[in-house]
């Protein structure tokens, strides 16, 4: 068994190497490319993207709807498998609090993009209507903003005290730490709060992060088209929002455990467990897409008959069918085998189920505004179709690489697995009494 | 000697490109636009107008002369003129003149000269339209349980106009609906007689029914607008005045303000609770 002292070691935040560094650099790079690029569309409006009078919502808005999906893996880690009482999910904790926060943020940035007059949202808050999704939505996401950020920042009090003691040759980085474990020192009265505001979080959260991915859901579903009239809308969202966000899990567990040498915390066990729960995650989601395209396929309304003719065999039938055979069905297949739940191969499978989860979205959002009940008539013939634009996926590039930067601060200051609590499940310091006498 | 020439063409070649590029500039600075000016005289009702319109080509497209200033006079039979007002064209390239004071001379024929001055931007452009005046009366007529629009048009001096071509038509809020086969020509008494096949549903059964004779070369564009209330009546479904989902938001729902609110207050409730617990946290160092 390892020492605290040990343990201290292997899991406080390290200094960049010289990858490490290069991937910032490479991050930046990508950001200031997409700030250059949201200058042009700020300057000269959304008529530097593809989006026209029908595709008015284009990569932007796919984008949005996959951070708000990756987000939800802070509470399937964080709050599900913690009040479950599943102790295996402990070293993964920290991750999916740190994958939530960043991509939640980049997630309301990302809708400010896709406004045409950003300097008129105040007008949502003047003018919003209670009775519009899009508010709900608002409200939502700032919502579960606080709370992640609040779950993030409540179970790391003690670590960063610990990283204050370890680090006080370093006065600056020492002191810093010291200000935000905000003078804890683990006495009774600090451990009561600091234990039920946790609980707390960690029930609060599963509605709050329902609701946040019914409301976006409901931002279609409340709508009469082909392809988003469906009441079943919200738990699909919620399905393929946990694949999205257990892919994004393993990846970056995978990512952290060679960059900061953890492979005494998050082991073969650990992958092999997300490998299966990503089964399931899939199966799920797999039972809702069957779901949603069955039942409007058997009906075969005119106008679902033209978007799923579109989605099957026409102009998106390449796309739609490699997310779902290469995101859900192949990832199903591939992690029956136990050989593919090893670190490398679930790895490869969970950057793809991301990769294939972000396609995912732009399926949803995009082909069914091509197919509006009244006919596109007397149009250029490009707004037909929607092809992004360079400036687009810069931008857009830039959100991601935003949140990857938001992932990497965090992991360079913070421990990725939470050192007080993994010493306190192995006994490794013993649990402060909570007796009298400590009051 | 070879010097000297070699010299003298280059200072040649200099004042050469010199005199060409000022040349360019000068032509750059001083380039007119040709605006296309068009003149239409219209009667409706008791209003006369003249509706002005300009245009100039800029690449392949056309765009509106903005701003441009015309002149309007008055063409007598001598070729004489009488400056009747200024008008610069709005941001249609468009403007109105009230021509109805200047009609009241009880002439044979009317003559209107538009013309604009060279401005900065565009060239000299004159235009002139001549016309008589013609009057065209519509009304509804029954005719046991049908209703037929009857129109007349006659000349100043009331004498019928044959073979003149009217538009029928339902006034609409997006473009008018066509009566009939739409297009009609009056008869040797200056009369066409529309049947009304279709009653269409209005606001209190409210129609208005145009007669038009439109771009005519003797008397411009003349129409007559017949009220009716002979529609089907429309039935009032507003909800305008009820708490619905589509309404203003300060006629939400009560259930759509009630639910949500509390969901709010309760979830940031605790959420103001839980960033005081930091604050508590942070006071609550052992000594």
């Amino acid at each position: 068994m390892k020492s605290f002292e040990e343990l201290t070691n292997d899991l406080a935040p390290k200094k960049f190497g010289l990858y490490g560094k290069l991937w910032v650099g490479f991050l930046i790079v990508i950001i200031l490319a997409a700030v250059y690029a949201y200058y042009q569309q700020a300057t000269k409006g959304l008529e530097i993207t593809g989006m026209r009078d029908y595709a008015l919502w284009g990569i932007y808005i796919s984008n949005f709807v996959f951070f708000v999906a990756i987000s939800l893996v802070g509470s399937l880690v964080t709050a599900i498998l913690r009040l479950s009482g599943v102790k295996w999910a402990t070293p993964l904790t920290r991750i999916s609090e740190i994958i939530a926060v960043a991509a939640i943020i980049m997630g309301g940035l990302t809708i400010i993009i896709d406004m045409g007059r950003p300097e008129r949202i105040y007008n949502l808050f003047l003018h919003g209507r209670l009775q519009s999704p899009i508010v709900w939505d608002v409200i939502v996401i700032s919502t579960y903003l606080v709370i992640s950020l609040l779950l993030l920042y409540f179970p790391l009090l003690p670590d960063l005290q610990i990283l204050r003691k370890k680090f006080m040759d370093n006065k600056k980085l020492s002191k810093w730490y010291g200000k935000f474990s905000l003078n804890w020192d683990g006495n009774y009265y600090q451990r009561s709060i600091y234990k039920w505001s946790i609980r707390t979080l960690s029930v609060l959260i599963i509605p709050v992060a329902f609701g946040i991915h019914t409301v976006t859901a409901w931002l279609f579903a409340t709508t009469y088209r082909p392809g988003w009239d469906s009441s079943n809308f919200g738990p699909y969202f919620i399905a393929g929002a946990f694949v999205a966000g257990a892919g994004g899990v393993i990846s970056l567990m995978y990512v952290l455990r060679r960059t900061h040498n953890l492979k005494d915390y998050i082991t073969d066990f650990h992958f092999d467990k997300m490998g299966k729960l990503l089964v399931l995650l899939c199966l799920v989601y797999l039972y809702f897409n069957i779901n949603e395209y069955l039942v409007p396929a058997y009906k075969t309304t005119e106008k679902e008959a033209a978007h799923l003719n579109a989605l099957f065999f026409g102009e998106e039938a390449l796309l739609f069918w490699t997310v779902i055979i290469g995101g859900l069905v192949l990832p199903v297949i591939l992690l029956l085998f136990k050989r593919m739940r090893k670190p490398f191969p679930l790895f490869i499978i969970g950057l793809v189920v991301v990769i294939g989860a972000w396609w995912k979205r732009f399926i949803i959002v995009t082909p069914t505004l091509l197919h509006p009940f009244l006919p596109i008539q007397g149009v250029p013939e490009s707004w037909h179709h929607y092809r992004p634009t360079h400036l687009e996926w810069l931008i857009t590039w830039g959100t991601l690489a935003g949140a990857m930067l938001i992932v990497t601060i965090l992991v360079r200051y913070v421990p990725v697995i939470p050192i007080h609590e993994t010493a306190e499940e192995n006994n490794i310091i013993e649990p402060r009494n909570t007796d009298n006498n400590e009051k | 000697m070879k010097n000297n020439k070699i010299k003298n063409s280059i200072t040649l070649l200099l004042c050469f490109v010199f005199i060409a590029f000022s040349n360019t500039l000068v032509n750059a600075q001083t380039k007119k636009q040709k605006a296309r000016v068009s003149v239409t005289f219209n009667k409706e009702g008791n209003l006369n107008f003249l509706k002005l319109s300009g245009k100039f080509k800029e690449g392949k497209k056309y765009k509106p002369a903005i701003g441009l200033d015309l002149e309007v006079y008055q063409v007598f039979e001598n070729d004489s003129l009488v400056f009747l007002t200024n008008v610069a064209l709005n941001k249609k390239g468009v403007a109105i003149v009230d021509v109805s004071k200047a009609l009241q001379n009880n002439l044979e024929q009317y003559g209107f000269k538009v013309t604009h001055k060279v401005s900065e931007k565009f060239k000299k452009v004159s235009k002139t339209i001549r016309f008589q005046i013609a009057n065209l009366n519509a009304s509804l007529k029954t005719k046991g349980e049908k209703y037929f629009i009857v129109a007349k048009l006659t000349n100043a001096k009331n004498e019928p106009i044959e073979g003149a071509e009217l538009k029928v038509q339902l006034q609409r809020y997006f473009s008018p609906l066509a009566v009939g086969k739409g297009i009609y020509f009056t008869n040797e008494d200056g009369i066409i007689n529309v049947p009304i096949t279709e009653i269409m549903p209005g606001l209190e059964g409210k129609l208005n029914y145009e007669v038009i004779l439109e771009d005519s070369d003797d008397y411009g564009t003349i129409k007559d607008i017949v009220e009716t209330t002979i529609g089907k009546p429309i039935v009032d479904q507003s909800t305008f005045d009820e708490r619905t989902m589509w309404s203003p938001p300060t006629k939400a729902p009560w259930f759509n303000l009630i639910i949500p609110n509390i969901l709010i207050v309760g979830i940031w409730g605790y959420l103001v609770v839980l960033v005081f617990n930091l604050y508590r946290i942070s006071k609550h160092k052992s000594l």
